[in-house]
């Protein structure tokens, strides 16, 4: 009873509650995301233009803009290559880990994390040391080897340098997807394996039968998250060739390979001798849009067989 | 059983303790940095605008702390009641600072530095005053002519003064010279190569005859910021490209290569700089700064192992910073009289030299210049480096106009090369095409005639 008459009295409380919270909120975050809408509307530079020029800056990126639709194209190829990986990968090596073979699980989990706990910036840095045409761990080692006779220019080759940026996210990312499925395949009930054993299944069925079905949800949040993840790559491959390990820093990598939508925002608005915020805007935005589309698509892909448990 | 909770207890404890203790050091690093740029942000008030020539306090941004304590010593000398709030800021970091200062609208510095690469763009974003003009009046006839494009904006104004003279050459290693070039005498080099195809054609001789193992030059990085800085007209001409100049050196870049003239290093990396101390490399490009902050760096144990001698095509500029003072100062007399008493005078011209050895670009400094010589140089065999860039250097010296597309034009240079280093059907046509595109992608209003 005193609830009822309460709730009339004490309903600003709640929002006194939220407020500090939303007030940082509307100046650090939504202030800034809708002023960025608006900048990409303009051709706002710091030479001296603030003009505004409604959908020119769209148009210029989606009509004449070879380097954007490069850079997009790029992160969807390497998202192409790494995340069945990851998933494939990830879902097995969980399952080992968790099984009865391997006895020091932390140990397992610890190393595979850690690559994940890594800073991008870090590992873009110790891959340029790693695969550096003439001093370089994987060029010496490779000739010791004998596996190859001429050191390889690894990262001044398109082809290569792709595979090196998807190698760096796969094992980034690894332990990342290893510790959700380790989660997730805990959370399955004993019971069905248990069940599934009895029916005389094989090791194989059960992966494929039992626990991949049952991991759909945590399926569902790895995929959708890598794909915004995935767009918006950037640290990675900007370290990678940022020129303080390789010497010489190569704004999307040879002939563009290695591109990204968000480092073509980076290069339009902050370096070199073009500060074009307007340019950048837009691309962030049209970037945004990509995500979104990319996201729903994936979402729908996921869910086809109807609604999910 | 309690004993072991206990423990377990004690040591949880110690681990929150500990990793508080490291989140508080954090955040009392962090704070250093806060302080700092809050100090940086709003300039010092002024103190009376009668005295203003005489006293103040400035804000400067800059990267070298320690030669500005050496320069303010002597400068201190002949200003008392003139103070400088000196805030380190890198080089790699300074242009973009400057950038999101201007965009957020926050104060600048009194005085601002332009390293070379990026003094097209900062003189382009409109915050330094016109030292031609009111109340500084420089007469810019003082300055050695070829200094005149290197301090001036596309409105023609004089916008910056140098820091020193920046003079380029070749360093050379002796002993490699001596085995492969017949000398090691800097004249003798210098007369061996009258022109760049005589030096590439001498590079195939050295190339053969070490059997791939030693090279004229490290990188083709190294031999464009050499012919780079030789050229006289701008890189940009307002939108208008300087394809004639560009296409040349995209040639004679390619023969080099094709004479294996160059190690296919990575300027600037680190196996670039291990270089130095190994006997691969004969040749590097070399600036007045070059011996202090790169070649005694790179190759601590060699002392009397290096020379500096004339390219062919004579000398150049390369590098060098120049310091300027903001349109919104609120102290631009007492700027002035720091600007000119470091840089811009015979007084300066005498501060420089006392503090830092550092030769200012004014016809005034060159009318006697025994005092200037360093005296010889037992890392470079005895020579006497001043001497060299005063005698031999600055009679054939080039400098061209800046632009703010510099830095873009350097990192479209940097891509390009890299692919022409390793493909060897990358000519100098292709190389201008990729090189051409690189710039228009973020300079679309860019024409090439």
């Amino acid at each position: 009873m005193a609830k009822t008459t309460g709730i009339a009295r004490n309903d600003k409380w709640p929002y006194l509650f939220i407020t500090p919270y939303f007030l940082f909120y509307a100046v650090f975050s939504l202030f800034p995301i809708l002023f960025t809408l608006y900048l990409s509307f303009t051709d706002w530079d710091l030479f001296g233009n603030n003009n505004f020029t409604g959908f020119d800056n769209y148009r210029q990126l989606f009509m004449h803009d070879k380097f954007f639709w490069k850079s997009l194209g790029n992160v969807l190829l390497f998202i192409v290559c790494y995340l069945p990986a990851l998933v494939l990968f990830g879902m097995l090596i969980a399952s080992l880990i968790e099984s009865r073979l391997i006895r020091r699980k932390t140990f397992f989990r610890l190393s595979f994390f850690s690559a994940y706990m890594t800073t991008p910036v870090a590992i873009g840095i110790i891959f340029a040391l790693l695969f550096d045409w003439q001093g370089g761990f994987i060029n010496n080692l490779f000739i010791e080897l004998g596996w190859i006779h001429e050191k390889v220019n690894w990262l001044g080759s398109s082809g290569w340098a792709r595979w090196i940026v998807i190698l760096m996210i796969f094992w980034k990312n690894l332990g990342y997807f290893i510790m959700f499925y380790t989660a997730g395949m805990a959370s399955i009930d004993t019971s069905i394996y248990e069940a599934a054993q009895i029916d005389g299944a094989s090791a194989k069925s059960v992966f494929f039968r039992i626990t991949i079905p049952l991991l759909k949800p945590i399926n569902l949040f790895l995929v959708i998250t890598s794909i915004i993840g995935g767009l918006q790559l950037v640290e990675e491959p900007m370290l990678l060739y940022s020129g303080w390990a390789s010497g010489t820093s190569m704004t999307g990598g040879p002939d563009g390979s290695v591109f990204t939508p968000i480092w073509y925002m980076f290069d339009a608005s902050f370096s070199g001798s073009s500060f074009k915020y307007g340019k950048g805007a837009a691309i962030a935005y049209s970037t945004f849009l990509f995500i979104a589309l990319f996201s729903l698509m994936g979402i729908k892909w996921l869910n086809r067989d109807g609604d999910s448990k | 059983m309690q004993q072991e909770l206990r423990k377990k207890s004690n040591w949880s404890m110690l681990l929150v303790l500990a990793l508080c203790f490291t989140f508080v050091l954090s955040a009392c690093g962090s704070n250093k940095d806060g302080d700092a740029s809050a100090a940086s942000s709003p300039a010092g008030s002024s103190d009376g605008g009668s005295a203003a020539a005489e006293s103040g306090k400035l804000v400067e941004w800059g990267w070298d702390k320690s030669g500005h304590d050496k320069l303010m010593a002597e400068f201190s000398k002949n200003h008392p009641h003139i103070q400088v709030e000196y805030v380190e800021v890198s080089a790699k970091d300074y242009l973009k600072k400057i950038q999101t200062s201007i965009a957020s609208g926050s104060d600048l510095p009194d005085i601002i530095w332009a390293e070379a690469a990026q003094r097209g763009a900062i003189y382009e974003l409109n915050v330094l005053d016109d030292l031609g003009a009111a109340p500084y009046s420089f007469d810019k006839s003082a300055l050695l002519d070829f200094e005149v494009p290197l301090l001036t904006n596309s409105k023609d104004q004089l916008v910056a003064l140098d820091q020193q003279v920046a003079p380029g050459a070749v360093a050379y290693k002796r002993e490699l010279a001596k085995q492969y070039l017949g000398t090691d005498d800097p004249d003798q080099l210098a007369s061996m190569f009258k022109s760049w195809d005589d030096f590439a054609q001498k590079g195939k001789e050295v190339y053969d005859k070490s059997g791939g193992k030693v090279t004229m030059f490290a990188s083709l990085m190294d031999a464009y910021t050499i012919l780079s800085n030789q050229m006289t007209k701008p890189f940009i001409d307002g939108v208008s490209v300087n394809k004639t100049d560009m296409l040349g050196i995209f040639g004679q870049l390619q023969k080099l290569r094709d004479m294996n003239n160059e190690a296919k290093l990575s300027m600037w990396s680190p196996s670039w700089s291990a270089s130095y101390s190994q006997n691969s490399v004969i040749f590097y490009p070399a600036a007045n700064w070059s011996p202090e902050f790169v070649i005694k760096p790179n190759d601590k144990s060699s002392s009397g192992a290096w020379g500096l001698t004339v390219p062919p095509s004579g000398g150049f500029t390369y590098g060098g910073t120049s310091i300027g003072i903001w349109k919104g100062s609120k102290q631009k007399d007492a700027a002035w009289t720091y600007l000119k008493g470091m840089y811009g005078s015979a007084e300066g011209a005498d501060v420089s030299f006392k503090g830092m050895q550092a030769i200012l670009p004014l016809k005034s400094v060159f009318d006697d210049t025994s005092k200037l010589a360093s005296g010889p140089d037992a890392f470079f065999g005895g020579q006497d480096l001043n001497k060299f860039w005063i005698e031999k250097v600055f009679p054939s010296i080039k400098a061209k106009p800046v632009t703010k597309y510099d830095q873009d034009v350097y990192s479209a240079s940097e891509i390009v090369l890299q692919t022409m280093a390793q493909d060897m059907k990358f000519d100098a046509d292709k190389a201008f095409e990729k090189w051409s595109e690189e710039l228009k992608k973020n300079h679309p209003e860019l024409t090439i005639e």
